[in-house]
């Protein structure tokens, strides 16, 4: 019954408007990105590596000419916006249901609520794996056929890391991997706000601003939060997708890093923690949306 | 008479609010159990409890002489207060989706031929619900609890906001579910007068409270007289009655702890004897007419 409920659920979800918002929101901010690196790439490259351009002579040229690096800033652009995008799906599923009047329709049918969960989070998740394929068919297909490729220049503090193109395809992969899993705590989330509220703006608000509220904590670098909680906010986890581009180098010289070694990524071990922390978010969000979900009388 | 639905002193509390308080009835196979109170009775909670929407406080529900679960609504077809549904799905879409959630898997022959019974126009079947009357709505409400072919029908205030005729076509339909298709329904409604044209069974419930239960043919055959007896002691003056009464009568107690008497008209003015001469510490009595009356008279004493 639970396959049959998630197809239902992506049925529901593909059959409503709001659903395609997201797919256009995205497309419109990837072409014009798309656009202005196109033409005003190299101004945008020397902004971006203004601390390692004192150090280095940098080729801006071949640097923008590369649809990897385009990818790369549309990723870092967008990664912290689109948990938005998904709070607008995830935090509606069962309020939005509410709201409308049909989840008592829907839970008078003869499924259990658990798996009715765990359905609409499996279908948010689905949702997630299509936004972010569109993501790389537009940004990193589509950059790549429109700026073409090329070695990709990863700007870290006071170094520059060059990764072959050939050493750049995997990455990517691993990365929208790992975003996947991250932007799947934001639908947990949402999905127990959804559950405790009967409307749908509540949820998509307050998924929203916990995500902003663990943003500006992680950034404040003040000691009374570096040492306690922003260690364990989900949102620094979130943004391990970029360990996948810091690979190992060879040598240290002073104070710079050597040639990169193919295939490897520097702090695997710190990427295996996030991932863990990420997915016991992702339980104990889900642990308590199922609890107060059993619980709760349907009065919408 | 073989029951369906099954219902034990059932009670819902929101915080220190008593929604329904000790209720408890019976739904037999093949009628028409029209569930009866005004705005705020408890109706609504009481058919979302037997729905699993809500966790009943105390009490218990069987349904298909089983503990209630959530296979058991797997018979059952509902539609709760307004029939809500997706408004950006047709109504061809909605039915088949309601009738997989019901782990059915229908025919389009049968969804065309339930959004038929109901009485959709064919034209309309593929549009979008957001276009569609409230009547239309209601109609297609009850298709997607139809679908399935569950053996009890829920209706909660199904002629809520339609015109006359409507009206008349969702009464013609209810009975068209009991005499053609043999399905049991429950029919909620404030409407007394609906009630009475097409309810085999009444439950009358007022402040979470049954006042009474009973068939139509009894509570409104005119050949019968009803009388309520209050006394100061409603116990001893119960076994007074039935020791004494030389004919036959159904004697209850109702929620108010007064006892009602009912038996054919012709025993009246011996019944009146009999109450007057045997029942001691007699305070009044009286007789109800119509259910009207009776339904008011209730709800006026136990305001």
């Amino acid at each position: 019954m639970f396959f049959k409920l998630l197809q239902l659920e992506l049925f529901k979800i593909s059959k409503r408007p709001r659903t395609y918002i997201s797919f256009g929101a995205l497309a419109v901010l990837v072409i014009l990105i798309q656009l202005a690196l196109k033409t005003n790439g190299e101004e945008f490259v020397e902004l971006l590596t203004a601390n390692q351009g004192e150090t280095f002579i940098l080729p801006k040229k071949e640097i923008i000419s590369n649809g990897y690096f385009v990818c790369y800033v549309i990723l870092n652009m967008l990664l912290i916006h689109i948990p938005l995008l998904v709070a607008l799906i995830a935090a509606d599923q069962i309020s939005g249901e509410a709201n409308m009047g049909t989840l008592r329709f829907l839970v008078g049918k003869p499924i259990s609520r658990t798996q009715l969960i765990l359905a609409k989070f499996a279908a948010s998740v689905i949702y997630i794996i299509a936004m972010l394929l569109w993501l790389a068919l537009i940004g990193l297909l589509g950059s790549n056929l429109i700026f073409g490729t090329n070695d990709l220049y990863i700007g870290r503090q006071s170094d520059i890391l060059i990764i072959e193109r050939i050493d750049v395809m995997w990455r990517y992969v691993m990365a929208f991997l790992f975003a996947t899993l991250a932007l799947s705590v934001v639908a947990a989330l949402a999905l127990l706000f959804s559950v405790l509220s009967e409307n749908s703006i509540g949820p998509i608000v307050a998924t929203t601003a916990v995500v902003i509220v663990c943003t500006i904590i992680q950034q404040l670098s003040v000691p009374i939060f570096e040492n306690t909680i922003t260690k364990w906010l989900f949102t620094i986890h979130m943004l391990g997708w970029k360990g996948f581009f810091y690979p190992q180098t060879f040598d240290i010289i002073g104070e710079y890093s050597g040639p990169v070694v193919k295939g490897t990524i520097e702090r695997s071990e710190a990427l295996i923690k996030s991932s863990a922390i990420l997915f016991g978010y992702i339980a104990l969000f889900l642990g308590i949306a199922v609890w107060r979900f059993n619980k709760k009388d349907i009065l919408s | 008479m073989q029951a369906i639905v099954s219902v034990q002193n059932l009670t819902k509390k929101f915080n220190e609010f008593i929604a329904v308080d000790q209720l408890s009835f019976t739904v037999n196979k093949g009628s028409i159990y029209g569930f009866l109170g005004q705005n705020g009775a408890g109706k609504s909670t009481t058919i979302r409890m037997l729905m699993t929407l809500i966790q009943p406080t105390t009490g218990t529900i069987q349904l298909f002489n089983q503990q209630q679960s959530i296979q058991s609504l797997q018979k059952i077809g509902a539609v709760i207060e307004r029939p809500d549904l997706y408004k950006y799905l047709s109504a061809y879409e909605n039915v088949q989706l309601f009738s997989q959630l019901s782990k059915y898997k229908p025919k389009k022959q049968e969804i065309e031929a339930v959004l038929d019974l109901v009485g959709l126009e064919k034209s309309r079947f593929h549009s979008k619900m957001n276009t569609f009357s409230q009547g239309m709505k209601q109609r297609l409400g009850i298709a997607t609890a139809l679908i399935h072919q569950p053996e009890l029908i829920i209706l909660d205030e199904p002629v809520n906001g339609l015109d006359p005729q409507g009206i008349a076509d969702m009464r013609h339909l209810i009975l068209k579910l009991k005499n053609e298709l043999g399905k049991t329904v429950i029919v909620s409604s404030h409407l007394l007068s609906e009630m009475q044209m097409i309810a085999t069974d009444l439950l009358i419930i007022h402040k979470g409270k049954k006042v009474v239960e009973g068939t139509v043919a009894e509570l409104l055959n005119p050949n019968m007289v009803q009388l309520e007896i209050v006394t100061a002691q409603p116990q001893p003056a119960l076994a007074q009655l039935i020791a004494a009464l030389p004919f036959e009568t159904k004697l209850v107690f109702n929620e108010n702890n007064k006892i009602v008497i009912r038996t054919q008209k012709q025993h009246t003015p011996t019944l009146h004897k009999t109450i007057a001469n045997s029942v001691n510490d007699l305070v009044s009595f009286k007789p109800q007419h119509s259910l009207e009356d009776y339904f008011l008279e209730q709800i006026q004493n136990t305001a």
